[in-house]
């Protein structure tokens, strides 16, 4: 028995101990402006760790449980941990999303959330640094349009590095499993 | 959790109220089914701004030997009302209008985030957490089936 727990204890400790991979053939620094007109620029920001997601705010159904699931795991964090970390929600939808719009959205969060908008070219030059994807598509639909995206958040090192990222269908547990082997 | 076994509406309550129905002409009621249809937890998404539109989720159980086929939904909470799906390709969420959801004969359909779901455009106003909401659905051979379910977050 005591073997036993001295092997669970070594793989443990094994586990906490191993690095994060860093995928720097993705990602990298961006120039955008927030929801209240300022530019921010990631690496601006370093020093932080990142939690980048791209979505709209007319997106109905991802982008809302995203955020809400990130606000599950923010609820987890002591203030101190916190504060070492920013939510960036970067618009894919220009057309619609204004500061305005993106402030007040953001705001109906329980979370500081950093709303991230350019224009459509800067945006998709971004989303492709970042191996991700967004597309408007007309529907047949009261919405008029929806933004087909992908639904990763990245998680990004104080550094500016990805060192991973979650689905959608990942729950929130994988999200604070990646911070907290940052944090 | 909430279950409930939902009620059809009060005009079509009589021919629901036994196992001795009458034959049923195509296009009516076919209450039968109906009395198997249960509903758990059901909820609707509290809407943000600006309060364009929001949604709402429930797993249905079809414990009957026919699909209940799902054609609408209605609530006098908002203008539009439609059904949606979600798909996944490749790592792409793609949201999309469907004319049918169907609930399998002896299994369920669970609408929720990511999937299967229920959408509303042009709200009355912000659909807030607690607000209590009444939502009708419309089925392509069945009565419509009015569901209770509260505002959540």
């Amino acid at each position: 028995m005591r073997r036993i727990l001295i092997c669970f204890l070594l793989i443990s400790a094994s586990c906490a101990d191993e690095e994060l991979e860093i995928y720097d053939t993705i990602g990298g620094d961006f120039v955008l402006h927030d929801q209240f007109g300022d530019k921010y620029q990631l690496s601006e920001h370093n020093g932080k760790i990142r939690l980048l997601f791209f979505g709209f705010t007319h997106c109905p159904d991802i982008c809302p449980t995203t955020l809400a699931e990130v606000q599950e795991v923010w609820q987890q964090l002591s203030a101190e941990q916190q504060q070492q970390i920013e939510i960036l929600f970067a618009s894919v939808d220009p057309e619609r999303d204004s500061s305005d719009l993106l402030r007040d959205y953001l705001g109906s969060f329980d979370l500081p959330v950093i709303g991230l908008r350019g224009s459509d070219a800067e945006m998709l030059e971004i989303t492709a640094k970042y191996a991700s994807f967004y597309e408007k598509v007309s529907l047949d639909s009261a919405l008029m349009y929806t933004i087909d995206h992908s639904s990763q958040t990245f998680v990004i090192d104080r550094q500016g590095e990805i060192r991973g990222w979650v689905t959608y269908d990942q729950p929130p547990s994988a999200l604070l499993e990646l911070l907290s082997r940052l944090l | 959790m909430s279950s409930l076994r939902i009620l059809p509406l009060l005009l079509l309550a009589g021919a629901c109220s036994g196992d001795s129905a009458p034959p049923i002409e195509s296009g009516d009621s076919q209450a039968p089914y109906l009395e198997a249809l249960e509903i758990e937890d059901a909820r609707a998404r509290t809407s943000r701004p600006p309060h364009s539109n929001s949604a709402a989720f429930m797993t249905l159980i079809n414990n009957g030997n026919e699909d209940l086929v799902i054609v609408g939904v209605k609530t006098p909470r908002a203008k539009v009302a439609e059904l949606h799906t979600m798909l996944h390709e490749d790592g792409k969420m793609k949201m999309r209008r469907v004319e049918r959801l169907v609930v399998p004969s002896k299994g369920e359909l669970e609408l929720m985030p990511g999937a299967d779901h229920l959408m509303f455009f042009e709200l009355d106003k912000a659909w807030r957490i607690g607000d209590q909401l009444e939502l009708t659905l419309l089925f392509a051979k069945h009565p419509e089936q009015v569901v209770s379910l509260e505002v959540e977050k």
